[in-house]
């Protein structure tokens, strides 16, 4: 019942992911979700991951998290949490890692939350189970929690049902949730993709705030490089399961490398662009992650191409300070974008 | 105003539930101009979707006027609808549910000339529309799932476009795609527009999306319109505190943009029972006793600008 000490490596880093594979076998061949991706994140930062639908950014935080439960999968690499493997840990060893240690907050607030339990028991549940809380203490704790996250008359709340709360309070509910045993390690997987726009906007605050209180550190999983422009000290860009530039986050927009990270911040409609302007839209689409063939993945879709590129995967190359990028052609910076 | 191909006149749509009547769209009126890209934003549970439909009159709205050309929605019969209705298309948030997936992909796109007799589907009519959204004309027998969602939302086009619609109505044509296949559809609507001399009512949520394919935003808030205008005259100088809260929170992609204060806390109120006066003052930075008793009505601040807000200016 008592928290058991987590036997951290003293100053090791929050977390560092060496070649982390995580690969589905599926009836049409073997599908490359996750293929050779490292990471590195400090305590106190937060990294974006970037990716479009089926580029692997989902797969990748939950493998970070030994989340991937499939019997088809095939996982390799290493993923160190305070110095501490991570990947081959059974459910049973990881109980008290998930939860005090790590934490997750997901996309759809509506199927992460008990349907059946009221918003009090489930916050309840892990107080109760990792931190030994119980009585007074336990219901007490739980409203504090709850009046953190910016939910307003909390005792209330406290007996509703999670369909009686709209999606940014129930979004709020989830990372009270997620935050209450003291997680060191906070993964968001589009944690405001499902809410509107303003409501996202308090969302990403609470989000920002608490990481900073707690100094934790945060992964930002996200489709919409608006979301992570201003909250993220590092991205990572995925495509089609591999990490294929990563910066600090204010060299990725303005000197960014690689003609993907090019293409996709070229895409967005802006704000500031006058009605009707015609969007520099990349052609074609993702590839099939079953049918990658030996090249670049993004090569079909590159305009800087070469005959190169369809034969060999380039690999990750420093090309800054703590930017890396996978290109033979990469774009020459440095790109200003005007906003 | 000139030349309004459609226009809407104090629309109301309200449907029954257990807790009450909801109150989706309440006394809106706008037009929309021959030739022009209107974009109709707010948030969720805002009521834009159900405009929509009452444009189409499915289901027919409570009360109001709706014009198409001359015609008036509202009173013709059904089968004077279902002619007149031909002239109006829609596309939808989510192009793959919006395809049978049983039938082949040219069948799709010319079910609406078969209905009307136009040509027995394969027409070379079929084969150009497809060709001028992009599609392979080859690609006719296939299906729908053997598609991406970018090219399931082609096919929906094209199968607007068959009849040569004078009205497109794009319910969030793009909140399902991807950012880079986003550009593409929204580049190619662009074109058709041009091609068909379309007029097209655009709603969607994205602020910043809604800016780039329109000549004239309209903002809706509980059911209401906030403000009409200009896309250019709305998004330099938005007039109504919603609007402004709207635009404050698009999270732009550059790191140098100051994120700014958060101006605006809570969700929207339920439209089952909507504030009296003013629909945001329980939200608004600016509210006062004023907009709990009188509602504000939309009027002219500048040629063409028009705010549903008392100290719109």
């Amino acid at each position: 019942m008592r928290r058991p000490s987590f036997p951290a490596v003293g100053g090791a880093p929050l977390l560092v992911a060496t070649d982390v594979r995580t690969w589905f076998d599926t009836p049409r061949g073997t599908l490359r979700a996750v293929d050779s991706v490292s990471l590195r994140l400090e305590r106190g930062r937060t990294l974006g991951i970037v990716g479009e639908s089926g580029s692997g950014k989902t797969v990748l935080a939950r493998s970070l998290l030994n989340l991937v439960f499939s019997r088809n999968a095939q996982q390799d690499g290493s993923v160190r949490y305070r110095g501490v493997e991570l990947r081959g840990r059974s459910v049973r060893d990881m109980t008290h890692v998930w939860g005090q240690e790590l934490a997750m907050v997901f996309q759809d607030p509506m199927t992460s939350l008990n349907p059946t339990l009221k918003i009090g028991e489930q916050l309840k549940e892990s107080l109760w189970y990792h931190l030994g809380l119980r009585r007074h203490a336990l219901h007490d704790t739980s409203v504090n929690l709850l009046r953190s996250v910016g939910i307003p008359e909390p005792e209330r709340r406290m007996r509703d049902y999670p369909h009686a709360l709209s999606g940014g309070m129930r979004q709020r509910v989830t990372i009270a949730i997620a935050l209450a045993c003291g997680p060191q390690l906070l993964v968001a997987d589009e944690p405001t993709t499902a809410l509107d726009v303003t409501v996202q906007r308090q969302i990403l605050d609470l989000l920002q705030t608490q990481q900073r209180e707690r100094s934790m550190g945060m992964i930002l999983v996200t489709h919409d490089l608006g979301v992570v422009a201003g909250r993220t000290d590092e991205i990572a860009v995925m495509y089609a399961g591999h990490i294929v530039e990563q910066a600090p986050t204010r060299t990725l927009f303005h000197q960014r490398r690689h003609p993907y990270t090019d293409g996709l911040l070229r895409s967005i409609p802006r704000l500031a662009n006058e009605p009707h302007t015609e969007l520099a839209a990349i052609p074609g689409r993702p590839p099939d992650l079953i049918e990658l063939g030996p090249g670049c993945p993004f090569a079909p879709r590159c305009p800087r191409a070469t005959p190169v590129c369809l034969d060999v995967r380039p690999g990750l190359e420093q090309v800054g300070t703590g930017h890396a990028v996978a290109c033979f052609n990469p774009v020459e910076s440095i790109v200003r974008v005007a906003s | 105003m000139t030349d309004a191909l459609l226009t809407v006149e104090h629309l109301v749509v309200e449907f029954p539930s257990p807790h009450g009547t909801v109150h989706a769209v309440s006394d809106v009126s706008f037009e929309l101009l021959r030739g022009e890209t209107l974009g109709l934003v707010g948030e969720s549970g805002c009521g834009k979707s159900t405009v929509a439909k009452a444009i189409m009159q499915v289901p027919r709205p409570t009360s109001g006027r709706i014009v198409l050309d001359g015609d008036e929605l509202n009173t013709l019969d059904r089968q004077a609808l279902r002619q007149t209705r031909t002239k109006l298309q829609m596309i939808y948030q989510d192009p793959i549910s919006s395809l049978n997936p049983r039938r082949k992909v040219r069948d799709i796109v010319a079910e609406g000339l078969a209905i009307w007799g136009r040509g027995d589907g394969r027409s070379e009519n079929v084969a150009e529309v497809m060709a001028d959204v992009g599609l392979d004309p080859a690609a006719g027998d296939r299906r729908p799932h053997e598609f991406s969602g970018g090219q399931c939302q082609r096919i929906c086009i094209a199968r607007s476009l068959v009849l040569a619609p004078s009205v497109l109505i794009c319910d969030e044509p793009v909140s399902a795609l991807d950012v880079s296949v986003q550009a593409q559809i929204l580049n190619l609507l662009e074109h058709a527009k041009a091609r068909y001399g379309l007029t097209i009512l655009f709603i969607a949520h994205d602020l910043a999306v809604v800016k780039n394919v329109s000549d004239r935003v309209a903002v809706m808030y509980l059911g209401r319109m906030c403000e009409v205008g200009p896309s250019t005259l709305v998004y330099e100088r938005p007039a109504h505190p919603y609007t402004r809260a709207l635009m404050a929170a698009v999270p732009e992609p550059d790191p140098d943009v100051p994120l700014g204060e958060a101006t605006l806390q809570g969700d929207p109120p339920s439209p089952i029972s909507p504030p009296s006066g003013c629909r945001f003052r329980t939200r608004c930075p600016i509210a006062v006793d004023r907009c709990a008793q009188e509602e504000p009505q939309l009027r002219e601040v500048a040629p063409g600008h028009t705010v549903a807000c008392h100290f719109a200016a």
